[in-house]
């Protein structure tokens, strides 16, 4: 027999059975699948079997659910939070396709400045907004005070209109980027062949770009509604006595520890089964109809005369203006000068020396938690990615719902679920950086998930047979190729998480202990002890380190849309 | 240096679906070996379960007189030649070539000689340091081969390695490729779905149609004798007719020609055509004849005769598209340079047909009639 050398790794196997050892990928989904047990399936599941227990004889009942459908304090909770949700949905969507279509399809004046503004506008947490426009418009607001002086009472701010036009503001961006996006994919063919067929103008934009376009307004509007749903900064700021369902779960669990335990997660698998539900809707709705497009020829910009271009783009600004009011406002109030909780005239550094001075762990934390934060999402993007995409199984498919499932969790829900499952033994975390950090790459989850397996979907598999059959085993195969590969897209896809966990506030406020506080914490306190100064100098700050992040994304991903 | 391929049994299941169904042949040493057939065939199934990509549920494959069934992929020294040419895009052309020899933890310095030397027989020595999305296709797919070569495998495989270039470049590439694989003399089992392809390179073909191996031949047998209808069919162009056979002086109850009696197949609308002597079969056949074997002439009485209906010119011949009685059409193709008469559209001609060219089969399983 005339055999070569058939590289050096080869013994006289072949003919003989060896045993196999696991291989790398079934050790990985295993450990991948322990963690998600103890820190996700185990924390919930036992928040949400809670609420099917009787509170004092421990027995499985309905009792909480009726309690909750039964009274009206509670049930109204529900009510207010669908109501707004529903509505802040709504605006955003009206606000936020025009916006899209007058942006792509029309040479209104200042594009990038007008896009710059509304990437700001994304980048503050929800409770920012909420602050902003309680200075501008609240009981001793800037403008209130304004039109007092010659003798106009504003409507208040608080309650019910303030929690929709803080939502709405803040979050027709999403509508408007992922709107903004499916509209300029469109191959400008597809609407001459329309305009060719003799469709009128309108009736083209009804008969053939608004249902191409209905999944992205979709998907847009489902990030405001489970965004609105589940943000509770806002509420607890500008909603008073309009109680809403992630204020009262908060409320329930905080006010006695241990106490109504059972009333709070009813609440949760409240919360959780709306978002599921409407969550499930918007899949129906985007399983039907999905148009994949990539334009070839990027429609036409419509060029109009001075007047109507004159309009649009006041439009355009007006509306990019107030979303962005916010960062502006607290931006200028951060250089105001203080005394106390009071501002007085002329500006100074205070505010920030303030913060030099007792806040500054706060702002350490937030970057070291996001740090180790973001380096475990990574790891586990690459990872889980590849077990879900390229070794399917029954196993990878149970790791790739549960890795999804947070998606329909809110944030103080996710706090809860972790303090309530690791405050006893056998694994006591409660004030410790880990159980922050958890709950961060928990959350974040969903979206890592998503983001590396898009990723690895347009690497091409044969690349790792290549390797395979020149003489790489499996396992060093995929750290050399596909591993590489990945890196750069994971990464600039992990500076948005990281965006998004440097803001988080949610289950944070409830996870913090005296040592753990970050910035959004830190603004969140500050606000209720009327230090507004300091307030602000922290969201400016944070909103700085965001808009450097963002740079850095830009530079990695070759100015790639902002959108996951 | 190179290895002979033996299959043995060789099957393969998705769930219910068998998409290699009991392959049974050898490949010998040096030679050039190609899979041909429709996609869906079973032929890249079958490919990546030589590279040991996919698992073999049953039977064997040997290199040599070694089963390799559970050897892995990456200890079975193949080199393999992908479609889309599975260039590492992270890798400079020449680190790509080296790839496989880091691998096989060989010394610097002979790296750099093979690499050098590989990329000097690809023509591409002048890309070494360029990255592999600079490259055209044509170039793209000579790294490929160069990084499967540079290794010394025992085999080489190729899946459809051309099928991404443009038909000038193709043919180009095929001869490059058949040079270079007798220089080396290394055995090369190559999977393509283009026929024509199959015939220029092979020493031998395999067609395969739904898992199973059709036929196994040179070019020339693979052509000249189709060993099944569907061989016929594939591999050129081939016309098909439905018609009865039977002897001619024989018992039309029975339809059985004699023995050494002259048989004819009656085709409707058509008429009788003489098949010459054939043993054993009756009744339904399909007659297979290919269009460069049909001759057009005058009509006249007990010739089976038509009409023309399409004329294609297309240089070097001609096209004929022909309508017989019973609605059966005959593509008929006439060398230009031997070409009298140019007909027209709405011609009755005569059709003669090359009798030693013709190929009975039945019609149910497409099996030859010997």
């Amino acid at each position: 027999m005339s055999s070569p050398a058939i590289g050096p790794a080869i013994g006289q196997g072949g003919t003989r059975r060896r045993w196999r050892k696991p291989s790398f990928w079934i050790i990985v989904s295993l450990t991948l699948l322990a963690l998600m047990i103890v820190f996700l399936v185990y924390p919930f599941s036992s928040l949400f079997l809670k609420s099917f227990y009787h509170p004092e004889t421990h027995r499985l009942s309905f009792v909480n659910f009726i309690d909750f459908f039964t009274t009206p304090y509670y049930f109204n909770t529900l009510k207010h939070s669908l109501t707004v949700s529903a509505l802040t949905t709504v605006l955003a969507t009206l606000i936020g396709v025009p916006m899209a279509y007058i942006m792509t399809r029309f040479n209104v004046w200042g594009k990038s400045v007008i896009n710059i503004m509304i990437v700001l506008s994304l980048l503050s947490p929800p409770f920012i907004g909420a602050y902003s426009w309680i200075l501008l418009l609240g009981r001793n607001g800037f403008v209130t005070n304004l039109f007092e002086k010659i003798g106009i009472v504003l409507p208040t701010i608080y309650g019910f209109q303030g929690m929709l036009l803080v939502f709405t503001l803040k979050l027709f961006p999403f509508v408007y980027m992922y709107v903004s996006g499916a509209l300029s994919n469109m191959d400008s063919s597809l609407e001459e062949a329309a305009e060719n067929l003799g469709m009128s103008r309108i009736r083209k934009l009804l008969t053939l770009t608004f249902p191409v376009i209905v999944p992205s307004i979709s998907a847009g509007a489902i990030v405001v509604f489970m965004t609105s749903l589940a943000d509770f900064g806002t509420p607890l700021l500008i909603a008073e006595g309009y109680k809403v369902l992630p204020v009262v779960v908060y409320e329930e669990f905080m006010s006695d520890i241990g106490g109504d335990v059972y009333l709070a997660s009813t609440l949760s698998t409240v919360i959780v089964l709306c978002a599921l539900l409407v969550l499930f809707v918007q899949k129906y709705i985007v399983s039907r109809k999905n148009y994949r497009m990539s334009a070839l020829r990027p429609p036409a910009v419509q060029k109009l005369k001075l007047g109507k271009r004159s309009l649009l783009t006041a439009i355009a600004f007006g509306v990019s203006l107030l979303a962005v009011t916010p960062q502006i406002v607290v931006f200028i109030t951060s250089f105001i000068k203080t005394r106390g909780p009071l501002f007085v005239s002329g500006f100074s550094l205070d505010s920030y020396r303030a913060i030099g001075f007792k806040l500054s762990k706060n702002i350490a934390n937030t970057f070291y938690f996001a740090s180790i934060a973001i380096v475990i999402m990574v790891v586990v993007g690459l990872l889980l990615s590849y077990v879900v995409v390229r070794r399917r199984s029954a196993l990878s498919s149970l790791l790739d719902s549960l890795a999804m499932f947070p998606y329909v969790i809110p944030g103080s829900v996710l706090g809860i679920g972790l303090i309530t499952a690791f405050n006893k033994a056998p694994l006591i975390l409660t004030g410790t950086v880990t159980i922050i950090v958890v709950s961060y790459v928990i959350r974040k989850l969903p979206f890592i998930l998503r983001s590396s397996t898009a990723i690895l979907y347009q690497i091409d598999p044969s690349i790792e047979e290549a390797s395979i059959s020149l003489g790489v085993p499996p396992m060093r195969t995929f750290f050399k190729t596909t591993a590489v590969l990945m890196l750069p897209g994971l990464f600039s896809g992990a500076i948005l998480s990281w965006v998004q966990t440097i803001n988080e506030l949610s289950s944070t406020l409830i996870l913090f202990s005296g040592k753990t506080g970050t910035i959004s914490v830190a603004i969140f306190t500050e606000i209720f002890k009327d230090s507004f100064g300091t307030a602000a100098a922290l969201a400016s700050i944070l909103s700085v380190a965001t808009v450097v992040s963002l740079i850095i994304f830009n530079k990695f991903s070759g100015g790639r849309s902002v959108m996951m | 240096m190179s290895h002979s391929v033996t299959f043995r049994n060789l099957t393969k299941r998705y769930g219910d679906n068998t998409a290699v169904d009991g392959i049974d042949f050898s490949i010998k040493e040096g030679e050039f070996f190609t899979i041909l057939g429709p996609s869906g065939c079973g032929k890249t199934t079958l490919l990546r379960m030589i590279a040991g990509f996919n698992s073999i549920e049953d039977g064997q494959i040997l290199f040599d007189d070694r089963v390799m069934n559970d050897i892995p992929a990456y200890q079975r020294n193949i080199g393999m030649v992908f479609q889309n040419y599975a260039i590492f895009p992270h890798m400079t052309i020449q680190k790509n070539v080296a790839y496989g020899l880091k691998a096989r933890k060989l010394p610097k310095a002979e790296i750099a000689d093979r690499v050098g030397d590989m990329l000097k027989l690809m023509h591409i020595e002048k890309y070494r340091d360029r990255d592999p999305s600079q490259l055209s296709g044509g170039q793209q797919q000579r790294v490929a081969l160069a990084r499967a070569l540079v290794i010394h495998p025992t085999i080489l495989l190729m899946d459809e390695p051309l099928s991404n270039l443009d038909a000038k470049l193709r043919i180009d590439m095929r001869i490059a490729i058949k040079k270079i694989q007798k220089d080396l003399n290394i055995t090369t089992i190559y999977v393509t779905h283009d026929q024509e392809e199959a015939l220029a390179m092979s020493d031998r073909i395999a067609v395969m149609n739904a898992g199973v191996v059709e036929q196994i031949g040179t070019p020339l047998e693979i052509y000249s004798k189709p060993a099944t209808a569907f061989v016929a069919g594939f591999i050129g162009t081939t016309n098909f007719l439905d018609g009865t056979l039977s002897g001619a002086g024989s018992s039309a109850v029975t339809g059985v020609p004699g023995a050494g009696e002259p048989a004819v197949v009656k085709v409707e609308g058509v008429g009788t055509i003489p098949v010459g002597a054939r043993k054993t079969a009756s009744g339904e056949v399909r007659l297979a004849i290919r269009p460069e074997d049909i001759h057009l002439a005058e009509p006249s009485e007990g010739e089976p005769q038509g009409r023309v209906t399409l004329v294609t010119f297309l240089g070097d011949y001609i096209s004929y598209e022909v309508e017989l009685g019973g609605g059966q059409t005959v593509e008929v193709n006439e060398y230009a340079k031997d070409t009298e008469v140019l007909r027209s559209v709405g011609d009755r001609v005569g059709i003669r047909f090359n009798l030693g060219k013709l190929h009975l089969y039945r019609p149910g399983t497409g099996e030859a009639i010997v």
